[in-house]
């Protein structure tokens, strides 16, 4: 499935958070969206979600104008992983992946055996059977996750759109996680994710999204948008970009931040004076 | 591909629930001797039967009287209020993602004890203190939700704001007329009432309340399993598919509609919307798909009980939202120290 945003403007109350920003995408990609904090990403996922209306552009699946669309047509399409919150209720896994299969359930309705089928298929495509009678407030950052990205697989989409799915997850989980996703692509679903480690992008990244003051400053492969420059004019850090070979000969790409730099300090907004 | 072995975390629920619904049925055999005038449990037996197949043997006048125009209206008003009291409750709590909300926080009782007050220091008659209560309470919930689609950006938190501003204002309406009112006459009258008592239920009161428990628990118990669904927020349940607005919408109306109409009838009754859908998420989870009728059949058992006590404890008869307060305040404590899993 594909998705285009043309030109977008939308914000709240008054203000642009994102303004002129267009791109597009096919299935089978991993789009990975990198921006400083407040840089408008989950914004952006509002935008492709039609959950924050459009000042102007317009956004497309398919080629059609998700505009009028109902929620039910938008949540077969899109899978939708938020980051992840406290929920009050301790619901069990079984019942929040059911939950994924809203958008095929008549308003009056309760789920039957299909959709009692695709939750447990979605729970064991993510290796996660074995919890569903366990109650979702209780697992680990990493498990709940997975029961999250197994409730937005319940909803059969063509497209799964993450907001920073490894946030505070540990180094083994987040690997974990990234591996699940990178399957998830390789099945035809086009994957776009929020993320603070410009690293995820050459783990397994077709494309890099750099948003920064309401805009996209860099798009394009990982490889020739990480770089030195980008990184400093998105992050103020400077990096190295290291090609390194692993013990199976493959070549990657590994960002090292070296320092954040001096010369356009954003807590005191005063240019400080370079050494001589 | 077999379908899946279901979990017995959901395969149970059914039978608490016919547990449960068989304990509500018990409770209300139990309830149609006890009172003031008790009646030995063979003649309600003889009663029961006797009405539902006539011809058979006459029933004596007193007990006809007291077992069908007083008592057995009593008994299904305290039960209804108590269903739609703890139902209205249970969908607050989802819907307002908080498990310490209860079916007033809208202001539907302010409004509706205001509505009720002005009438009887109005001394309007019985028919017309009730329309007032009712009108009052969903003008105040109306009000409070036209107050907070004006704030679009955070629309939980508006309502529970406008709520609390709205239930302010008629508590100051209320106090206004209370101040105001003869205090030989209209005070106490006002006083008593809004402590709520089943003490004068008819007949009438059972009809008017049975069809706006109707009107209001069959819509919700229609879409029972998506509030599932909403008690997850806003932007989760949208991205899932949900038209938030709209279900949001249903559940204020059939919410209001409830605590409005119970409110008309027997006065405020308090923590029972708070404490019973807490009870019912112990029995049987949190999936409104059995939650919804455990709340409800829970519900009708509980201020049954209380109602019980109510007219059995002392001499005189002590006002409903007395006990009420009295059972639910050491009991949510007790909830609190023990039952912590329930909200995190």
């Amino acid at each position: 499935m594909n998705i285009e945003l043309r030109d977008i403007c939308c914000g709240y109350s008054g203000r642009d958070v994102l303004s002129g920003v267009s791109l597009a995408f096919g299935p089978g990609e991993i789009v990975c969206l990198l921006g400083p904090n407040g840089s408008g990403k989950t914004t952006l996922f509002k935008a492709m979600l039609g959950l924050v209306p459009l000042r102007s552009g317009s956004a497309l699946l398919d080629g059609k104008d998700i505009r009028n669309w109902s929620r039910r047509t938008i949540a077969r399409r899109i899978g939708y992983i938020p980051q992840s919150h406290a929920h009050p209720f301790p619901f069990t896994v079984f019942d929040m992946v059911l939950m994924g299969r809203t958008s095929h359930i008549g308003t009056c309705a309760a789920p039957g055996r299909a959709d009692r089928l695709a939750a447990t298929e979605a729970l064991e495509a993510l290796h996660v059977r074995y919890l569903e009678h366990r109650i979702f407030t209780e697992l680990s950052g990493g498990e709940r996750q997975l029961v999250l990205i197994a409730r937005a697989l319940a909803q059969k989409p063509g497209m799964l759109i993450m907001d920073e799915p490894t946030a505070s997850l540990d180094f083994g989980n987040q690997l974990l996680v990234l591996d699940h996703i990178r399957e998830l692509a390789e099945s035809g679903l086009l994957i776009i994710m929020s993320t603070h480690l410009p690293n995820h992008a050459f783990f397994f990244g077709t494309h890099v999204i750099m948003l920064k003051d309401r805009g996209v400053l860099g798009a394009g492969t990982p490889a020739a948008t990480v770089n030195r420059d980008n990184m400093r004019a998105l992050y103020n850090v400077d990096v190295n970009i290291v090609t390194t070979r692993l013990h199976d000969q493959r070549e990657i790409q590994v960002c090292v931040p070296i320092a954040h730099c001096a010369c356009d300090d954003r807590r005191t907004n005063k240019p400080v004076q370079e050494a001589p | 591909m077999q379908e899946p072995e279901h979990s017995r975390r959901t395969a149970r629920p059914g039978f608490r629930l016919m547990i449960l619904a068989f304990s509500t049925g018990a409770v209300f055999l139990l309830s149609l001797p006890l009172g003031r005038y008790y009646i030995p449990v063979a003649e309600v037996v003889s009663a029961l039967v006797g009405t539902l197949l006539p011809g058979q043997h006459s029933i004596p006048e007193t007990l006809q009287t007291v077992l069908f125009n007083i008592r057995l209206p009593r008994i299904v008003v305290g039960m209804l209020v108590g269903a739609v009291l703890s139902a209205a409750g249970a969908v607050y709590q989802g819907m307002f993602r908080n498990p310490l909300v209860s079916p007033d926080i809208l202001g539907a009782s302010a409004g509706a004890g205001f509505g009720a007050a002005l009438a009887i220091w109005c001394s309007w008659g019985i028919i017309a203190t009730q329309i007032s209560a009712f009108a009052c309470g969903l003008a105040a919930v109306l009000a409070a939700w036209s107050i907070s689609c004006r704030m679009r950006h955070a629309p939980m938190l508006a309502l529970v704001l406008s709520g609390m501003l709205i239930s302010t204002l008629f508590s100051a309406g209320t106090s206004a007329v209370k101040y105001i009112a003869d205090p030989l006459d209209k005070l106490p009258a006002i006083t008593f009432w809004l402590m709520g008592s089943l003490a004068a239920c008819s007949t009438r009161d059972a009809v008017l309340l049975a069809a706006g428990a109707v009107a209001g628990l069959v819509p919700l118990l229609l879409v029972r399993w998506r509030l599932n669904v909403l008690s997850l927020g806003d932007e989760e349940a949208q991205a899932l598919g949900l038209e938030t607005g709209r279900l949001r919408f249903m559940v204020i109306i059939c919410a209001t509609l409830m605590t409005t109409v119970s409110v008309s009838v027997c006065g405020m009754v308090g923590w029972v919307g708070l404490i019973v859908p807490h009870l019912a998420r112990m029995i049987v989870g949190p999936n409104y798909a059995v939650l919804l009728p455990a709340s409800v059949l829970l519900g009708g058992a509980y201020l049954l009980v209380v109602d019980d006590l109510a007219r059995m404890m002392a001499a005189v008869e002590v006002p409903l939202g007395i006990l009420t307060a009295l059972i639910g305040v050491p009991f949510f404590l007790f909830l609190l120290r023990y039952n912590r899993r329930d909200w995190q």
